[in-house]
């Protein structure tokens, strides 16, 4: 096991936050997906009856898809505030070069702050394991569709991690590395919305439907939701008469325009890549967007994680002092 | 010779810290470095400890450069910087064994190891003691602990007694006595000469960037220092006869006499020193106690870095 891992993790468990951290963690994931399920049922029963709701898998799938979200929201949210600190607080504390003096290599430096946060995340996710499997309980998913949005938030995770430790062994003070993260969190999480937004009026300023070729949207690539929705195979089968959105319609939405796929928001309710139940498959124009996501996140990894080494490695040519603040020795 | 340092030169912007620095730590010495505030001593250290590159001269830690093969001088080199922080949450055991981990020793060969350091320190008592409960004091121990937990030939400390109590001062003298007697090579840089003062076999004296003097530190204040003064305790009925003998001396100056205590400096090397002695004894004059009172190193720094004469 990586020193630095084992350290980091005991250091964080006796934090004196941590145990209120972690209860508070699981009653609000366990409180949300109580009001999620709440809500599927009210849903369901105002549209087509609670029964036929659960015998189809509506909220089982609302679940999932609600829960699969948060996850999500909260991995952006959370990992930079995990990781941001781990390289500047070293320096920080002066505790840096006694590190650099053993016989760990800056790569393992590196990997033990990044083990460390993110197993730190896995225990939060496996704390509400129960949470996030009762969907499965209800139906409307499978176990390929928990791989897939299991796989996505560990990726964003890695990713938004490998970012942060680099920002983290470039910064000088804990303060503009939790700022340069949470940068670099929000553009990839918010901007990207931004930016898709962009293209929507750019693309469709004359055709609304985006015409039978579709259209590329390349700021889908880089946003970890359109990267697991795409992922994730089969948004809800059309089993009801009454169309209702569930919270992955509007990413389909735009994910079935992009394919030239028209009619987008009743896709929800429609098998991907067929145009009515039973229906002939429509053809695949473009590769998932999930492709085009892994691919950009695992360079963006190598690069980061390749910088971040490259910074905590000595000899340098200068020793960079941590900045000062009132109270440091 | 563990450590050769020649010309090293290193740069921080328009700031020159070294300027060609020439160093011989010889191995199995305890090596004082001094220099005021801002002279290069650390950057020296950071250099020799394989964190700081150079940017001219050459450097040797035990026949390796540290600048291209640092994992190799990481092995037989334990570092203590002048400002170090604790994790703050281990026990002083798992700070062990956290840096013993981070050396590659073994998991079952820690524990011993452990004990053994503990016990050099004077800390097993505190075995089990969170860091930040510990005094100022034991930190620096814990410190030495550390930078000693695989065993390496030679120490680098860097001010190690700075903002320590007198107490925890003679303790860490203590110990780094003991260590240079376990046969450890120790470096140590200070700009309290004071510290230095009967624990250093060696010294060098460093300012703007350059080694003005390095050597045997008693070599170093006989070559600095032309005129010493000697003290010798005689019968008190003789003290006279002894203020005459000396005084008609060429090679001796300033002579005082007091009850019983003789004082007065020569010019010259130990054989005039014996002379005097063979004189005294000859006039028939006991001599109690005759003792040559060296220069103190507050001395010999100011006079190799031009503040003194």
């Amino acid at each position: 096991m990586n020193p630095v891992l084992g350290r980091e993790m005991r250091e964080r468990f006796r934090t004196r936050r941590a145990a209120p951290l972690f209860t508070l963690w699981v009653l609000g994931v366990g409180l949300v997906g109580y009001l999620m399920y709440l809500l599927a049922r009210e849903i369901a029963q105002s549209g087509f009856g609670i029964g036929r709701a659960i015998a189809g898998g509506f909220v089982g799938r609302f679940l999932f898809e609600t829960m699969a979200l948060i996850m999500l929201t909260a991995v952006i949210l959370v990992v930079p505030g995990l990781t941001a600190t781990s390289v500047v607080a070293e320096r920080e504390r002066q505790t840096l070069h006694l590190l650099q003096v053993t016989q760990l290599s800056a790569f393992q430096l590196v990997l033990g702050k990044l083990g460390s946060s993110l197993a730190y995340l896995g225990l939060l996710v496996v704390a509400v394991m129960p949470v996030l499997a009762l969907p499965l309980l209800f139906g409307g998913m499978g176990f390929g569709d928990v791989a897939a949005a299991v796989g996505m938030v560990l990726l964003t995770a890695l990713m938004l991690g490998s970012v942060s430790i680099w920002v983290s062994a470039r910064a000088r003070s804990s303060r503009g590395a939790v700022a340069g993260s949470y940068l670099w969190a929000i553009g990839i999480g918010i901007l990207s919305f931004l930016l898709l937004l962009g293209e929507f009026v750019v693309f469709h300023l004359d055709d609304p439907d985006g015409g039978p070729e579709g259209v590329e949207y390349v700021s889908t690539w880089v946003n970890p939701y359109f990267g697991m929705v795409s992922a994730i195979e089969a948004p809800l089968a059309r089993r009801f008469e009454v169309p209702f959105p569930t919270p992955f319609t509007p990413f389909d939405a735009v994910l079935f325009v992009r394919q030239g796929q028209t009619d987008p928001f009743g896709v929800g309710f429609v098998e991907p890549g067929f145009a009515e139940p039973g229906g002939e498959r429509l053809p695949t124009r473009r590769p998932p967007v999930w492709m085009y996501t892994v691919a950009i996140y695992l360079v963006i990894i190598v690069l980061t994680l390749r910088a971040a080494t490259r910074r905590l490695r000595v000899p340098t040519s200068r020793i960079r002092e941590p900045r000062r603040t009132r109270g440091s020795p | 010779m563990i450590v050769e340092l020649e010309g090293v030169e290193k740069r921080y912007g328009a700031t020159r810290a070294l300027a060609g620095a020439d160093l011989v730590v010889p191995e199995g010495s305890v090596f004082g470095l001094i220099g005021p505030n801002g002279a290069g001593k650390t950057t020296t250290l950071l250099i020799v400890s394989s964190l700081l590159a150079r940017d001219g001269g050459r450097v040797r830690v035990a026949g390796t450069d540290p600048q291209t093969d640092p994992e190799a001088v990481r092995r037989i080199l334990g570092y203590m910087p002048d400002f170090f922080g604790f994790y703050d949450n281990l026990t002083t055991v798992e700070y062990l064994d956290f840096f013993a981990a981070a050396q590659r020793i073994p998991p079952p060969r820690r524990p011993a190891i452990i004990a053994d350091l503990l016990s050099l320190v004077e800390l097993e008592d505190k075995a089990d003691t969170e860091v930040n409960s510990l005094s100022r004091g034991m930190k620096q121990r814990l410190s030495l602990a550390r930078a000693l937990v695989h065993d390496p030939d030679l120490l680098v400390l860097d001010e190690p007694a700075s903002g320590l109590d007198p107490r925890a001062r003679i303790q860490q003298r203590e110990l780094i006595a003991e260590l240079a007697r376990m046969g450890k090579t120790i470096i140590i840089s200070s700009h309290i000469l004071s510290e230095l003062e009967g624990i250093c076999s060696h010294l060098a004296v460093i300012d703007e960037g350059l080694v003005k003097r390095q050597g045997e530190i008693g070599e170093i204040r006989h070559a600095l220092t032309e005129t010493h003064r000697i003290v010798a305790r005689v019968p008190d009925e003789r003290i006279d006869d002894v203020f005459d003998l000396v005084e008609a001396m060429p090679e001796t100056d300033e002579v005082v006499v007091e009850s019983g205590l003789a004082r007065f400096t020569y010019q010259g090397g130990d054989e005039v020193s014996a002379r005097i002695l063979a004189a005294v004894v000859a006039a028939g004059i006991p001599v109690f106690e005759w003792r040559t009172e060296s220069a103190g190193l507050e001395e010999v720094f100011m006079v190799i870095t031009g503040d003194g004469s």
